[in-house]
């Protein structure tokens, strides 16, 4: 579902050129549980970046089911993005002034589902929320707050979840119960992509990339 | 995301920060709140003067000397066109001009009235009977100057009706002798033989005394001029109502030249609808003038919502990319700040309507000394202009600010702190 073929990227600074990614090919299929390990900087945020079409490779191709989408434009990658990919962030990434229910509900405004406060209740209740809807992120703690960014992921049906470092800044025992979310995610069909430095982490996954300087060695 | 949601993500960002919303707000409040007043001062202005213009009457036309041509002809001879004359007043009524209703002579002064205790500042005007038509009046007792009084040069005067009041306070003033002090150098004692209906607001007429023009003529010795006949100050003709103002104004200057014996008038002729125009102009520019100063401070606000919403961007950057992640197109984002600059200055606006409606309605009772009592005049049209101003103020420093949000690198803006 998910083929990169010699995608390159190469960031310009101005006063010099990072070869971020260097023709790197991979391809996912769905349901696969990915653990991406590498060192810092090796060019693990870059590639999950250009697999969820927030970035576009400067170099080679990116099919994503069968269609060519490096040359989509902005507004058509836009759309898929929120429809295909769910992304969860190491800083959670929630929106301050809203509250969970709200916040879950966001990804479903810009599709403009009428049912959304529904499905974001349920979207909650799913990954254990189910009491704290009202609340805002500063009454939740880190796991919550995790926690509600997975339910704002998971709300739009997605295909494939973008983790980067998800339990980076968690606990081990809270880390281990957002693996465990991810874990039943993948057997229901999902495909997971998660970026960790912890290989205690990684071993969850069906599959484990290493990358080393740009490239998957 | 719909318009809906828009609006609703904007007004949870703007009670977020409800100081700095506030403070954001208040420029536009202050901007649209003096667009209101001022415009509004200018059109109570506009009104009051118009109304002072139509009070008089809408069909008059007033003839004064030109002072253009003052200085032509035989200086000092008859016809030089130094002045208009009461025989001028005389052969235009007997020109029969078509058209024309009535013709009277009008000298204005201002004198001293003493009656008793009381004494008053009023103009005294001297003129002929036919005036009182033309200035659309009766009298509340008594009778206005008579062609017997004219023709006697009576010492007879009918009283404007805030003059009778001050005078005769609680005392009938028919039959009361008045005396007449001018410049202090004439005195007379004047019979009362009438008293005005009161015309209301702050009408001339109700502080002046009326006068048979003759009896001014007569006493008053440097009115004469030296062919003997006496100088009058205006001409007015009431035209009847039916008729073209303009067609009547070229024959009675045809006629008038005619009487002066000249080729080019020597005269000019004012209508009420000039003067209205002409008022019109003064007062149109007037309100323009007070609306640009308004304008400034509201240009003001505006420059306050670009810069506050500039800030916003900058400070949720790293927001504007997780939006972007979740789904958001470019045009999202647009339209998320966009109408967050719109919500604040609609809201400004409608306060600024708010307020300023309730200090033009709290003005008319704050007098400034002497003069008359402001009068602010709300115009439906202002109170849309102020709205629709401030939607563009919205729409204008919410656009930059919007293309900049909308224009992030999503990955930029998710690796900002
Ligand atoms: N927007 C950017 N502009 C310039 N250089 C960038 C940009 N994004 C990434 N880089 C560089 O590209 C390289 C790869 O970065 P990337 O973020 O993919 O690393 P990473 O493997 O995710 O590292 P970490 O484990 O620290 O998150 C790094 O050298 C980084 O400095
Ligand atoms: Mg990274």
């Amino acid at each position: 579902m998910i083929e990169l073929q010699k995608v390159s990227k190469i960031f310009d600074t101005g006063f010099n050129q990072v070869h971020a990614l260097s023709e790197v090919n991979l391809k996912l299929s769905q349901g696969e549980f990915v653990a991406i390990k590498g060192p810092s900087g090796s060019g693990k945020s870059t590639m999950m970046n250009i697999i969820g079409l927030l970035d576009r490779p400067t170099q080679g191709k990116y099919i994503l089911a069968n269609n060519d989408v490096s040359t989509m434009n902005d507004k058509i990658r836009s759309k898929i993005r929120g429809k295909v990919f769910g992304f969860v962030f190491q800083s959670y990434n929630l929106i301050p002034r809203l509250s969970a229910v709200r916040q879950v509900e966001m990804p479903l405004m810009y599709r403009k589902d009428k049912d959304r406060r529904k499905k974001s209740i349920v979207a909650l209740s799913k990954i254990g929320l189910g009491e704290r809807i009202f609340h805002s992120p500063v009454e939740l703690s880190g796991g919550e707050q995790q926690r509600v960014s997975i339910a704002r992921a998971l709300v739009g049906e997605p295909k494939i979840i973008l983790a980067d470092e998800p339990t980076g800044a968690l606990d081990t025992k809270t880390g281990e119960e957002i693996i465990g979310i991810f874990k039943n995610l993948s057997e229901e069909g999902i495909t997971v992509i998660m970026i960790t430095h912890d290989n205690s982490v990684a071993k969850n996954a069906t599959r484990i990339i290493e990358m080393k300087d740009g490239m998957i060695v | 995301m719909s318009i809906f949601d828009a609006i609703n993500f904007a007004f949870r960002s703007i009670i977020s920060t409800p100081l700095r919303s506030g403070l954001t707000a208040l420029g536009v409040i202050v901007g649209v709140a003096s667009v209101i007043v001022l415009v509004s001062l200018g059109q109570g202005i506009k009104k009051q003067v118009e109304d002072e213009i139509t009070a008089l009457g809408t069909n008059l036309l007033f003839i004064t000397a030109s002072s253009e041509d003052s200085t032509t002809g035989v200086q000092g001879g008859r016809n030089s066109g130094l002045s208009l004359t009461l025989s001028d007043v005389e052969k235009l009524i007997s020109s029969n001009i078509s058209g024309v209703r009535n013709i009277a002579p009008q000298i204005d002064f201002p004198a001293q009235l003493i009656a008793g205790n009381y004494n008053v500042e009023a103009t005294v005007f001297g003129t002929t009977p036919e005036y009182i038509d033309i200035i659309s009046t009766e009298t509340l007792s008594g009778e206005f100057i008579t062609q017997k009084d004219v023709d006697t040069k009576a010492l007879r005067m009918v009283l404007g009706s805030e003059i009778a009041k001050t005078l005769y306070p609680d005392q009938e003033p028919i039959g009361k002798i008045v005396r007449l002090s001018l410049f202090n150098r004439f005195d007379f004692r004047f019979l009362v033989t009438g008293v005005m209906k009161p015309k209301g607001g702050q009408d001339d007429d109700d502080f002046s005394v009326f006068i048979p023009v003759s009896t001014m003529q007569n006493r008053i010795g440097f009115l004469r001029n030296p062919t003997g006949d006496v100088n009058v100050f205006r001409i007015i003709v009431r035209s009847e109502d039916d008729v073209e103002k303009e067609l009547v104004s070229n024959k009675i200057s045809e006629n008038l030249k005619l009487i002066h014996n000249v080729d080019k008038p020597d005269f000019e002729i004012t209508s009420m609808d000039q003067l209205l125009e002409a008022s019109n102009q003064v007062t149109g520019a007037l309100t323009l003038f007070l609306g640009s100063i308004a304008g400034i401070s509201l240009l003001v606000g505006a420059i306050g919502v670009g810069n506050i919403m500039l800030v916003s961007v900058t400070e949720r950057t790293r927001e504007i990319g997780t939006l972007r992640s979740i789904g958001a197109t470019k045009f999202d984002i647009r339209l998320q700040f966009v109408t967050e600059a719109l919500t604040i200055c609609l809201l400004g606006g409608i306060l600024g309507i708010i307020i300023g409606i309730i200090i033009c309605l709290n003005l008319s009772d704050i007098s400034f000394g002497d003069a008359e009592n402001l009068s602010a005049v709300v115009t439906p049209t202002s109170v849309i202009v102020a709205f629709v101003v401030s939607f563009f103020v919205g729409l204008i420093s919410g656009a930059y600010p919007a293309y900049r949000a909308s224009e992030l690198d999503p990955i930029e803006a998710l690796r900002s702190e």
